[in-house]
């Protein structure tokens, strides 16, 4: 199976390396980044490591990053996409759990889940906001789950092609709950460790982003 | 005897219909516009110096006083633009996403 990993990288110049780097030890040989417009070395540094680097011009956000990542795998005829973050929170060796039940044809798309192991080591206060997200989901498109806005998936060649992401911004993880929904797509939430280091608290999303991407789901769901 | 509310008015109007024509003329803003923005400004006018004509006409609407007649007017005519220049930006801004992204699939 031909599996593909995509990146969506602003300025991650500090872990980029890194992360595409323990991906190849892990055998993963096609690993797509897409430098969101990022003003430092981004680019280069991942060039270092994989041939696939693709670069937006100007920054447009995490969720047209991510489909211009998901564009170029299916492009090349990708069998599972499995988007990864380039803070370096996800861990390499949780890729293989996730990619189980897509492989074997059980699910159409796995979600990341950093609650469904006991001790989730995630912050107090992130925890409120992420169960309120995971709450507002549930009332807006009638999918449970157990975390939101974990940006660990993998996805199928068929949920890949149609799961339609048309927000620019963080919101496009709601949009995929959405589409997931929309789109009749079976989905398992499979257990993973989010890493907060310091490093990917600063550069990961703030509670307040929370706030503004609750706006942007009110707005897209009634424009529908 | 002009009010000095009146004066302030006048040189303001003055002032943007001169912007205005000087725009026109070094062709930075077409002819529609022009008089669009010709007529606004001509409009503030008319309501300044002829407070009576409003009255007038504000009225028969229901509106007591001419100037608020003027304000409620105002504000829908706001509102409206304010929400087809949102629209435009969202355009724009799925445009210009979709031009990036092409941008760097080509390469």
């Amino acid at each position: 199976m031909n599996t593909w990993i995509v990146i969506a990288a602003y300025n991650e110049e500090h872990s980029i390396g890194f992360v595409v780097k323990e991906l190849a030890k892990a055998g993963y040989r096609n690993v797509v980044v897409v430098d969101d417009g990022s003003d430092d070395e981004t680019s280069r540094i991942a060039k270092q490591h994989t041939k696939h680097v693709l670069r937006h011009v100007v920054n447009r956000g995490q969720g047209a990053a991510l489909k211009t990542g998901i564009d170029y795998a299916l492009a090349n005829d990708a069998d599972i996409v499995v988007t990864f973050d380039a803070d370096g929170q996800h861990r390499v060796e949780d890729i293989p759990a996730l990619l189980a039940p897509v492989k074997k044809d059980e699910v159409d798309i796995a979600l990341g889940s950093r609650f469904l192991k006991k001790d989730s080591g995630v912050p107090f206060f992130r925890k409120i906001v992420l169960k309120g997200g995971v709450f507002l989901l549930w009332i807006f498109y009638g999918v449970r789950l157990t975390d939101a806005h974990n940006g660990f998936r993998a996805l199928s060649r068929h949920a890949a092609e149609q799961i339609e992401i048309t927000l620019d911004g963080m919101e496009h993880a709601s949009e995929i709950v959405s589409e997931i929904r929309r789109k009749q797509l079976r989905y398992v939430e499979v257990p993973v460790v989010i890493r907060y280091t310091e490093y990917s608290k600063a550069h990961g999303q703030s509670s307040w982003n929370a706030v503004k991407i609750f706006y942007k789901m009110i707005v897209h769901r009634f424009s529908k | 005897m002009m009010q000095p509310v009146q004066i302030a008015a006048l040189i303001f109007a003055a002032i943007h219909i001169a912007r205005i024509l000087a725009l026109y003329k070094s062709k930075k803003l077409p002819l529609k516009a022009a008089i669009f923005w010709f007529f606004v400004w001509a409009m503030v006018l008319v309501v300044i110096f002829f407070t009576p004509v409003i009255d007038a006409l504000s009225r028969p609407v229901g509106v007591g006083r001419g100037i608020d007649l003027i304000v409620y007017v105002s504000v829908m005519v706001l509102f409206y633009l304010v929400f087809q220049l949102s629209m435009k930006i969202d355009k724009l801004e799925h445009e210009i996403t979709k031009l990036v992204r092409e941008i760097a699939l080509k390469k």
